[in-house]
């Protein structure tokens, strides 16, 4: 299965520049390891759907369980994927 | 001695054009409602309320079309509105529920009907028309004519709810003669706007910024397209909402739009009808105002200022060009009409605030001792609030008398916050400040260190205090400069640990536990 991890990492340090790749990894929490706040989920998702081709979130609804972890937002955007491929 | 009783009657006669006008009044993604919708949907409601009983109603939800159809029944019925988001815990609920003296809750979302809300009986908000001849169980027929009562200028039309001291929710009361004279207000502020398309549904209803937007709408017969705020971060989604919508006026807090810029889709491109927005809530900064008219070129921009006591804002300005290029900070207008601000002087130089007239509200729920403070005479406000005027009768905001600060809106008082933190065990001292990217709260405190015992401290203070009072960064040391007073020297206290040791993050979460690892 495709997993997104890879580039979430890397969407989280152009967002915060003092964190390094190697310093995250799929269970880092977005809001307790992170400090993330609605501001920096704003810059991730918009950074996700330039880098992730074809990722857009067009109307999804977001869950705060999608958001929780590198690896549960790495699943939802696999589950958007699939439905943005079966509505083309 | 009669009383006056002409406010209910003008915000009456608003509600009366809804009928039979099959615009659209309000737009959410679970569903929309048209003028005559809102209209039958909230006379009926309103029915039922005036026949049962007079105390004051919470109304449960968050964007649900339901909200405003709960609002507009309290309204016409007499019942004073205390509305209260979803993600609101449970014992906040039912500490609002009695400072307010609450007797009845409707239940404005979607989804099954919780037995009680904040201890009180919780009644659905219902949309359609029950069957001719239904009877509701508290033995109201479902096609009865509203017979409502009529209703003082002094009565209270709703309720807000703010974080007071101990985590004690302090409610802020305005009458129907604020509230009628707010409209007022609002109907001249529209003269100036486009009148067609939508109005932004960005604010929450437990804030009072969100006022402009009802009012704006009703007034207008336009509809709110109220973005969910589960999807905040969904930006582009609720971009291209407004656009289908042709979004015209905007409404939010300086903070909201400076989220929305960070998409480069937020411009003039995507919403080509957007003509004015509104602010209000906290400082607006030249760079936002400067940033918005590169993004959107020839947009109006309104500057409001005024506290919660004094429904909303007392006083407006459209910005020019020349007030970015004054050395001044950004003016916050004249008063409205039937509203006067005068400066109180201080020991220190500076003056503050003071606001008299029409906009001031009835005050504090249960809390006689700031009521006096701050309501001083009839009709007049202490603001807490620096500011000064200059020759053309325009005012400036030159910051506050007490530490409160604003972030995202709400009103936070780090003195209280620092004073909890205190009263917690291990605690020596603590610093709350805001962080230098304006942001986030964060704590500094002497005695706990690590992260377990931060988190401990986080959680506890969590149980007492709104989310949006809980600090997002925790810093601890056991160690500590003095100053020339002997106290704790804040500024090197805070710098100390700003270089050390990584702050521990603190969730907010709502459902009761308020820490992470």
């Amino acid at each position: 299965m495709t997993d997104y991890s890879a580039q979430i990492i890397e969407a989280i340090c152009e967002i915060d520049e003092t964190r390094s790749p190697g310093s995250l990894g799929p269970q880092t929490r977005f809001e307790a390891d992170l400090g993330f706040d609605s501001g920096s989920f704003i810059e991730l998702f918009l950074i996700l759907e330039e880098t992730v081709e074809g990722f857009t979130l067009g109307s999804a609804r977001l869950a705060p369980e999608d958001f929780s972890t590198i690896q549960a937002l790495s699943d939802f955007i696999v589950r958007r994927m699939i439905e943005l491929r079966v509505a083309a | 001695m009669t009383c006056a009783v002409t406010a209910h009657l003008s915000l009456r006669a608003v509600f009366d054009r809804f009928a039979g006008h099959t615009g659209l009044a309000y737009w959410h993604e679970d569903g929309q409602l048209s003028y005559r919708d809102l209209h039958n949907a909230a006379s009926r409601l309103a029915a039922r309320l005036a026949g049962n009983g007079s105390g004051p109603v919470l109304i449960h939800g968050h964007k649900d079309r339901r909200f405003l159809i709960a609002y507009w029944a309290c309204l016409l019925s007499g019942r004073t509105i205390v509305p209260v988001e979803l993600d609101q815990r449970s014992e906040r609920i039912r500490q609002i529920a009695r400072v307010s003296g609450a007797t009845l809750a409707l239940f404005a979302a979607p989804g099954s009907l919780p037995g009680r809300v904040g201890d009180l009986p919780a009644w659905p908000v219902e949309i359609e028309a029950p069957a001719p001849g239904w009877v509701h169980v508290d033995g109201i027929a479902s096609d009865a004519a509203p017979v409502l009562p009529e209703i003082r200028d002094t009565a209270a039309a709703y309720v807000l709810f703010s974080s007071g001291t101990t985590g004690q929710p302090k409610g802020i009361a305005i009458s129907y003669g604020n509230l009628a004279d707010f409209a007022d207000w609002a109907g001249t502020l529209l003269a100036g706007m486009d009148p067609t398309g939508c109005i932004s549904g960005n604010v929450r209803y437990c804030f009072d910024v969100s006022l402009f937007e009802m009012w704006f709408a009703w007034l207008s017969l336009r509809p709110i397209v109220a973005p969910d705020h589960r999807d905040i971060f969904n930006i582009r989604k609720h971009l291209d909402r407004y656009r289908d919508h042709k979004l015209t006026t905007w409404v939010s807090t300086p903070a909201l739009a400076l989220h929305w810029l960070k998409d480069r889709r937020f411009d003039a491109g995507t919403l080509p009808d957007l003509h004015t927005m509104l602010f209000c809530g906290e400082v607006l900064t030249k760079s936002l105002v400067e940033t918005l008219w590169s993004r959107f070129p020839g947009l109006r921009i309104i500057n409001t200022y005024g506290p919660t006591e004094c429904t909303v804002a007392v006083t407006s300005i459209e910005i020019r060009p020349e007030h970015l290029a004054d050395s001044r900070p950004l003016p916050i207008g004249p008063p409205r009409t039937g509203t006067r601000l005068r400066r109180a002087s201080a020991a220190s130089g500076l003056d503050e605030l003071i606001i008299e007239g029409k906009s001031v509200g009835l005050g504090y729920l249960g809390d006689p001792e700031r009521q006096a403070s701050a309501f001083p005479a009839a009709a007049t406000y202490r603001t807490g609030d620096w500011g000064d005027c200059d020759g053309m009768g325009n005012w400036f905001f030159a910051g506050r008398k007490d530490r409160e600060i604003k972030l995202n809106g709400y009103r936070i008082d780090l003195n209280i916050l620092e004073a909890a933190l205190r009263g917690i065990d291990g605690v020596k001292d603590a610093v709350v400040d805001l962080h230098p990217n304006g942001k986030q709260l964060r704590a500094f405190l002497l005695g706990p260190t690590g992260r377990d015992a931060l988190l401990a401290i986080g959680r506890r203070l969590g149980r007492d205090m709104a989310p949006h009072m809980v600090p997002k960064l925790w810093y601890g040391a056991d160690g500590f400069e003095m100053n020339a007073n002997s106290k704790l020297d804040r500024g090197r206290f805070v710098e100390r640990m700003e270089g050390g040791t990584p702050a521990v993050y603190v969730e907010r979460e709502t459902s009761g536990t308020v820490a992470a690892e």
